[in-house]
């Protein structure tokens, strides 16, 4: 190949118009080491798009690979990220969820057996007559200690008397004037200010 | 379709499949889970691949989904290698020699595209596919992708001469 035809298979390159089997000779030619000094700039271009197609999958691809498929695990993709949690917030609502349907089903928080009930309905008005007399009969019971909280009160109305006290202390407190004519007291011949 | 045949006619679309994803994705071991996962979705419709134009297509589509769709949930480390000892670090022994800093530059020009036109330029000038089968696989016209093609192609040449000359300057 001519250098003129390599820089006209150039031209056509950058714009997008040459064939697969035109870019295959452009890469054989920039492959070998006497490409003229001008057409240097595009070497590591076509050198680059060789050398990337030959970048393979590791070792360790086709085995791991063929164990998933031999196996016929094939659904057997490792969860994680979002799926890991979504499954494991699943689990646990079920486990709630069939938790919370043992616990009542065994009637752990429902009264094992019912209260009795009277049918006969004269019984039923007496029986509640009597179990509010009972009620009523302790109420007062406790009513009547209170009564003892009277003689709290009269000890309250004694102290009502210190109120008097206030009164002196406020009488008192016409001492205070007495301060401002210490200065005068202690340094004679000077005025008060 | 039985096993015997899966291997002998879709397994060995595997390195295709690798490259295409790790375009995408910029990770290698990513990139491999979803090639995996791509033959596991074409072995369990084993019965129906022969109803297929080509499996070839349907595995290059599907692996794109696949990557969109890993793209989409942005749940991936994304390979950080933008520096070149790094990249060769990262790389099999076999491998280093073969990139050069200059060829580097190139790979780091691709890396800087839009997408789209990533995934176009590997399919043309890395796996050598025709506009009709890109335009398939990347569901587009092919007109588009002879344009789109074209950018590409332009603007890696524009990023690799404007670095020489930027390194030349300054030395």
């Amino acid at each position: 190949m001519t250098t003129k035809e390599i820089e006209a298979l150039l031209a056509s390159y950058y714009e997008g118009e040459t064939s697969l089997r035109e870019e295959h000779l452009l890469k054989e030619f920039f492959q070998k080491d006497d490409v003229p000094a001008h057409l240097q700039e595009h070497k590591p271009i076509f050198g680059f798009f060789t050398v990337e197609a030959t970048t393979t999958v590791s070792p360790e691809f086709e085995p791991s690979l063929q164990e998933k498929l031999g196996k016929g695990r094939v659904v057997s993709m490792k969860p994680t990220g979002r799926r890991l949690i979504l499954s494991l917030s699943l689990a646990a609502s079920i486990i709630l969820i069939a938790g919370l349907i043992t616990v009542f089903k065994l009637g752990i928080f429902t009264p094992s057996q019912p209260y009795g009930t009277i049918s006969d309905p004269q019984l039923a008005y007496l029986e509640a007559r009597n179990a509010l007399f009972l009620v009523s009969s302790k109420f007062n019971n406790g009513l009547n200690k209170m009564q003892h909280l009277e003689a709290f009160n009269t000890g309250v109305n004694r102290a009502q008397k210190l109120q008097s006290f206030r009164t002196g202390i406020d009488e008192l407190n016409k001492f205070n004037q007495l301060d401002q004519y210490q200065p005068i007291i202690i340094t004679p011949g000077r005025a008060p200010r | 379709m039985n096993l015997q045949e899966f291997t002998s006619k879709v397994i060995p679309l595997r390195n295709k499949l690798f490259r295409f994803a790790k375009r995408y994705l910029e990770h290698t071991e990513e990139a491999e889970d979803i090639v995996q996962e791509v033959f596991i979705k074409l072995w369990i419709r084993r019965d129906k691949l022969d109803e297929y134009r080509s499996v070839e297509a349907l595995a290059m589509v599907t692996t794109k989904n696949m990557c969109l769709d890993k793209i989409k949930t942005k749940r991936y480390p994304v390979d950080p290698i933008d520096d070149h000892r790094r990249f060769l670090e990262n790389l099999p022994e076999e491998k280093r020699r073969d990139y050069s800093d200059e060829i580097f530059k190139v790979h780091q020009a691709m890396k800087s595209l839009p997408k789209q036109q990533q995934m176009i330029m590997q399919l043309r000038d890395i796996e050598g596919y025709d506009f009709e089968s890109i335009a398939e696989t990347m569901e587009m016209n092919e007109n588009a992708v002879r344009v789109n093609l074209s950018r590409a192609r332009k603007r890696v040449r524009e990023i690799i001469t404007t670095t020489k000359i930027y390194d030349y300057q300054r030395n």
